[in-house]
């Protein structure tokens, strides 16, 4: 085999292992409300939004909290600082990416940094109306 | 019901035509002489027929949508009336029938154009693998349920029988001695398609119609007339040929054939009576929708029930680009395919140098294709959704840039090979990966397997096995192919010098391959967690996991693409390497240093420096190891971004030193100047992207701190709030919100679009253009009846007569209507969209003002709004403004409460913050204007608000015939109206009523808006890029 061509191989495999390894510190891992409390990193949480009556937007302060019941039935106030995403009502499934960062005011609280929503998809479309007097 | 017969005839068929075009394009490479030409011969039919097919299928579908067939699922489920022609289109992809329709009419497009053009060296094999895809690709829309219960095993069986024979009959003669006879190879390939437009009909449980007769009420009595004369036609088939191939004087083999007619009709008679639905292959676009959703309650109250109006179409895809985005993508897939074809022709034929030539100007065209396919796709986002940029870095979106980023590494590589014949094993590994990957974007976006990746919705339509089995077949089968002639594959080991224009674009062929691997492996994340049963999630910090890695290959790009065109076009000239490179090093750096200074100037900070900063903070407190990989990454992450910005200004000024020295020196034409244009336009993306995204800015900061209520520190308010005509300063503008855009009188084009037994929805243009939709009441807008009463737009229509559900509804009277009330009406938008009017006016230059319409789409559907961006466009950025929230229409109705009050004069009362006070109260009746009453009083009120004091005079009216009456007066305000509403004669104390105001800054939005610097130079570049494509398939095909 050609020097160049095992230079050329080990610089890939130098490459892949980097990736890998680097991939590998950042991946996270689909975590609850307790774990992520506990490692104080940023988790993906899989859960469902709970208790809807009491989720509220402050438009001043641009801030949304509502309440997310994990997988191990753990429930929680998240805060979110963005408007409420869209298609959130319709979310069967939330994943939250976020961890616990403390407020201004002193207090701990789970923060979303970003949403996933999950929603019945057009297909899981059931509701056949067979009369839609509102249209 | 019989559109959706046709559209099913016409898939069975696509699917038996593609079957027989593959299997007559192989034997046609084969066989040779005439034999070769007959079987030719039928494949180009084959082939034909299957063009042909899809579209039949494409039409029928359309047609279906246009005319509002909502007893069709596809159509319930992706149309609706309110829907315009053009949008319809866009139908064809929402559902994934649909999308795989696409894809295999640009087979058919590419396919055709190969037939025309390609000669008969690479036709045959070239066209079997297109045809090979169009079977599976066709097999995807089959719906084709298989049994259930042992009838339906005989049924199978027998059906299966002359499928077998004429398949045996078809082996035999070709691989006996004598050769075929390609009549009877014609026959019995034409019974192995008829067979199986059969077996597709019958075995179907759904067909537009249930078998089980006792459902009458959903049988059709023309559709079961087609498919009588079909079976007949079927079974008369077979003995039809059978009759002219004993004329021809050909052995006919007669008695079996007449059993395959008999036993087809056999089996379609008898399996038709039980619909079945164990596993089903495919997923028809033309299934009914009472029969994909039997348990819905409309159904079971009404079997024969057919809903007024679709579901409609997901709004976000009701935007141009996604017009030409999805049909461009797909092109760039399907065309994938094409070199794909190649390389198995060429290693089937064994011609391992020549197929590069021929396969090259597709290849560039698959790639600039799906580049401009890509993009689209980024600009509808940019245009469309509001997540602030164009790229997302979603499973979607990586899923179609690996195989454009594999593909262009294969095109580089494929480009070496034809200057120094090397790396030909590499360029046919490449091809068939850009094809095998566009398989696994399929396969990843179309089985549900991306989970909580994505953002996007996926449903698994039971096709996930079909996908699995599409991607496996071709990756076992070409890497058999390609292992057994491994060894026969010449491969040159000829080391390349290391200054050569080679060896730099094999170091960027890399540089794309490193990137794809990057993108592919965090994709493919739910793949191996459902392999591995691991539950890994993706980085928490997505886009900076893939920033920190791509922009290295895109410093590698710029680097390199400069280094390799110039070596390219200035290889054996007398300049030397460092010199010739010299001045646009020169160049580079002093532009680049420009750029930075000026950065500096205007304080404009990269994305990610504050992360390189967090990074350095963590490395104070870890580990030594932990701390050594933090500074490692600090130093990368700090580094990237300018060198990107020097390299890729490199890349720019390289390049165009060549172009400009081929103009000079009149040594070139055009057309060879592809490659550089194409560099010159990345290298403006690189920088594009590197501006618009890294030196963006939101600038709708908010600049009042103590509204910031429990924020954490580290969080910023993006989001501001504005309140109706009360300006507010963001970051170089001051913004006012002018309130909703309203619908402007005359309306014109009404048009009802729905409509039931109590209501009726209405669309219309108003002045402006805009088309507006409401709902109205149906009985008070019915014709009358000739003489019942002259239609007269004043007459009162509301009150006693009783509805007319049969009537018509009148659309003078609407109009009439409509165009007196528009201004209390408030009409939103078609699909239930508002318009949200915000005037920016600069802060440096008050009088450079624009008013921009971010809209916001009250979606039942999705349950909350969605928010469409607006932009004002600038030479060197774009200000790119949504609308963050809105309240609700419960919300913007104004609440009131009110208040009695007994007060006599000097008396207070409290009302919310503010005091009232009855001042005086003075005697009006002497007046002149008053004279007609018998009292008239007027009360001075006073209201004090703070440090403020207004006052307003409501008055009392009685009149000669001692009726009461008042004039309110306001406090604007305050929000406060009075009524004066009477005297008490006793005690003298006066009666008054409030009216307060409880919201009165109900017109509200909060709104972000971005500043996205240079985002033109992206666009430009990728224009640039494009035209440079052209101009290399141009030359490859021309030269």
């Amino acid at each position: 085999m050609k020097p160049s061509r095992i230079i050329l191989l080990v610089a890939a495999a130098i490459f892949l292992v980097a990736l890998g390894v680097n991939f590998a510190s950042n991946t996270s891992s689909y975590a609850d409300f307790v774990t992520a409390k506990e490692s104080g990193k940023r988790v993906h949480i899989a859960g469902e939004w709970v208790n809807r009556d009491q989720a509220s937007y402050d438009p001043e302060a641009d801030l949304f909290k509502f309440y997310v019941q994990d997988s191990l039935n753990n429930i929680e106030l998240v805060h979110f600082f963005d408007p409420k995403p869209n298609n959130f009502d319709q979310a069967e499934k939330v994943v939250l990416i976020g961890g616990y960062d403390k407020l201004s005011s002193g207090n701990m609280a789970f923060v979303a940094d970003k949403i996933i929503t999950k929603c019945p998809s057009k297909y899981e479309e059931t509701e056949v109306k067979l009369e839609q007097t509102a249209l | 019901m019989t559109g959706g017969f046709a559209g099913e005839m016409f898939v069975a068929l696509a699917f038996a035509a593609a079957l027989v075009a593959m299997v007559s394009f192989v034997f046609a490479e084969k066989e040779t002489g005439t034999e070769a030409k007959k079987w030719e011969r039928l494949g180009l039919g084959a082939f034909g027929a299957h063009i042909f097919s899809i579209l039949g299928v494409i039409v029928t579908l359309f047609l279906l949508i246009y005319h509002h067939r909502y007893e069709y699922h596809y159509v319930w489920s992706h149309s609706s009336n309110e829907l315009p022609v053009y949008y319809m289109i866009s139908c064809f992809w929402e559902g994934q029938e649909g999308s795989f329709l696409l894809w295999c009419f640009w087979h058919c497009v590419l396919g055709g154009i190969l037939m025309w053009r390609l000669d008969t060296e690479w036709r045959n094999l070239v066209m079997a693998t297109i045809a090979s895809v169009e079977l599976i690709l066709s097999s995807m829309i089959l719906g084709v349920y298989a049994g259930q219960g042992w009838v339906y095993g005989i049924y199978i069986l027998l059906a299966a029988l002359p499928l077998a024979y004429a398949g045996y009959q078809l082996w035999k003669q070709t691989s006996s001695p004598q050769g075929t006879s390609p009549l009877n190879g014609a026959f019995h390939l034409g019974t192995v398609m008829m067979g199986l437009i059969v077996l597709a009909m019958i075995v179907r449980g759904q067909m537009g119609f249930y078998f089980d007769w006792s459902i009458t009420s959903s049988f059709d009595s023309f559709s079961h007339a087609i498919f009588t004369l079909l079976l007949i036609g079927t079974a008369g088939y077979a003995s039809l040929f059978g009759v002219s191939l004993r004329q021809s004087g050909e052995q006919a083999p007669q008695p079996a054939d007449i059993f395959a007619g008999l036993s087809m009709l056999a089996i379609a008679l008898g399996a038709a009576m039980f619909p079945a639905d164990l596993w089903k292959v495919g997923s028809t676009p033309f299934v009914m929708l009472r029969d994909a959703l039997p348990d819905a309650e409309a159904f079971q109250q009404n079997p024969d029930f057919i809903p007024s109006n679709g579901t409609g179409l997901n709004p976000l895809l009701q935007n141009y680009w996604m017009v030409i985005h999805p049909p461009t993508l797909f092109l760039g897939f399907a065309s994938t395919t094409v070199p794909f074809a190649f390389v198995v022709a060429g290693l089937v034929k064994r011609k391992y140098k020549e197929w590069i030539r021929p396969a090259t100007p597709w290849t560039i065209f698959s790639v600039m294709i799906l580049g401009v396919g890509i993009i689209m796709g980024g600009y509808w986002a940019y245009e469309t959704l509001n997540f602030g940029g164009y790229w997302n870095w979603d499973p979607v979106e990586n899923g179609s840039l690996v195989p454009w980023l594999v593909g262009v590494a294969s095109l580089h590589i494929m480009v070496i090979y034809q200057k120094a014949r090397t790396h030909l094993r590499l360029s046919m590994i490449l091809v068939i990966l850009t094809f095998l990957l566009v398989l696994y974007a399929t396969f990843l976006t179309r089985s549900g397997i991306l989970g909580d990746t994505s953002v996007h919705t996926f449903t698994d339509l039971g096709l996930s096995g079909q996908l699995l089995v599409l991607c496996l077949v071709y990756a076992i089968g070409i890497v058999v192919l390609m292992a057994l002639r491994w060894k026969e594959i010449p491969a040159k080991v000829d080391e390349a010098k290391v200054w050569s224009a080679e060896f730099f674009l094999f170091l960027g062929v890399l540089v794309f391959l490193f990137s794809s691997a990057v993108v592919l492996l965090s994709t493919s994340l739910p793949v191996f967690n459902k392999i591995f049963g691991s539950n890994v999630a993706p980085p928490p910090e997505l886009q900076y996991f893939y920033y920190k890695w791509n922009v290295w290959f895109a410093v590698g790009f710029g680097v390199l693409s400069g280094m390799a065109q110039f070596l390219w076009w200035k290889k054996g000239r007398d300049k030397s390497v460092v010199d010739a490179l010299f001045r646009p090093f020169v160049v580079a750096m002093v532009a680049g240093s420009a750029v930075l200074v000026a950065l500096f100037y205007y304080e404009m900070e990269f994305a990610y420096h504050s992360k390189a900063q967090t990074l350095l903070e963590q490395a104070g407190e870890a580990g030594f190891a932990q701390a050594l990989f933090k500074y490692i990454e600090f130093a990368f992450v700090v580094l990237a971004d300018e060198l990107l910005l020097f390299s890729a200004i490199f890349s720019f000024v390289a390049n165009l030193d060549v172009l400009i020295s081929m103009v000079a020196t009149k040594k070139v034409k055009l057309m060879m100047m592809g490659g550089s244009l194409a560099h010159i336009g990345f290298a403006l993306m690189l920088l594009g992207m590197l501006f618009s995204s890294g030196y963006d800015e939101v600038i709708s900061k908010n600049l009042t701190p103590d509204q910031l209520n429990g924020f954490p520190e580290q969080e910023k308010a993006d989001n501001v709030l504005l309140v109706k005509d009360k300006p507010r300063y963001i970051k170089g503008y001051e913004v006012t919100y002018l309130g909703r855009k309203e619908a402007q009188k005359p309306v014109k084009d009404i048009q009802v679009i729905e409509e039931n037994a109590s209501a009726f929805k209405v669309s219309f243009r108003d002045s402006t253009g805009d088309v507006f939709a409401m709902v109205l009441p149906r009985d008070v807008f019915l014709k009358k009846e000739e003489g019942e009463s002259v239609i007269h737009p004043t007459s009162d229509r509301s009150g006693s007569m009783s509805p007319d559900l049969d009537g018509e509804i009148d659309m003078e009277y609407t109009e009439w209507f409509l165009n007196t009330n528009l201004k209390y009406l408030r009409p939103k938008h078609i699909n239930n969209r508002v318009l949200y009017g915000l005037q920016f006016r600069a802060l440096t230059d008050s009088s450079h003002k624009f008013v921009l319409y971010p809209e916001a789409e009250d979606n039942e559907t999705m349950g909350s709004i969605i928010a469409h961006p607006s932009r004002k466009v600038y030479l060197d950025r774009d200000i790119y403004v949504h609308v963050s929230w809105t309240p609700n229409d419960e919300e913007m109705e104004p609440k009131y409460r009110y208040h009695d009050l007994n007060l006599k004069v000097g008396d207070t009362a409290h009302i919310g913050q503010n005091t009232l006070i009855l001042g005086t109260v003075y005697d009006l009746s002497q007046r002149e204007e008053m004279k007609k009453f018998e009292i008239a009083a007027a009360a001075r009120m006073f209201a004090t608000a703070g440090s403020d004091t207004f006052y307003a005079d409501p008055i009392y009216l009685v009149s000669k015939e001692g009726k009461p009456g008042m004039i309110e007066a306001n406090i604007e305000p305050l929000h406060m109206s009075m009524a004066f509403v009477g005297i008490n004669p006793k005690d003298g104390s006066m009666q008054f009523q409030i009216q307060e105001l409880l919201n009165p800054d109900q017109d509200m939005v909060v709104f972000k808006a971005i500043s996205k610097p240079w985002i033109n130079v992206l666009w430009l570049g990728t224009f640039i890029l494009t035209f440079g494509f052209l101009l290399a398939i141009y030359r490859r095909v021309k030269g």
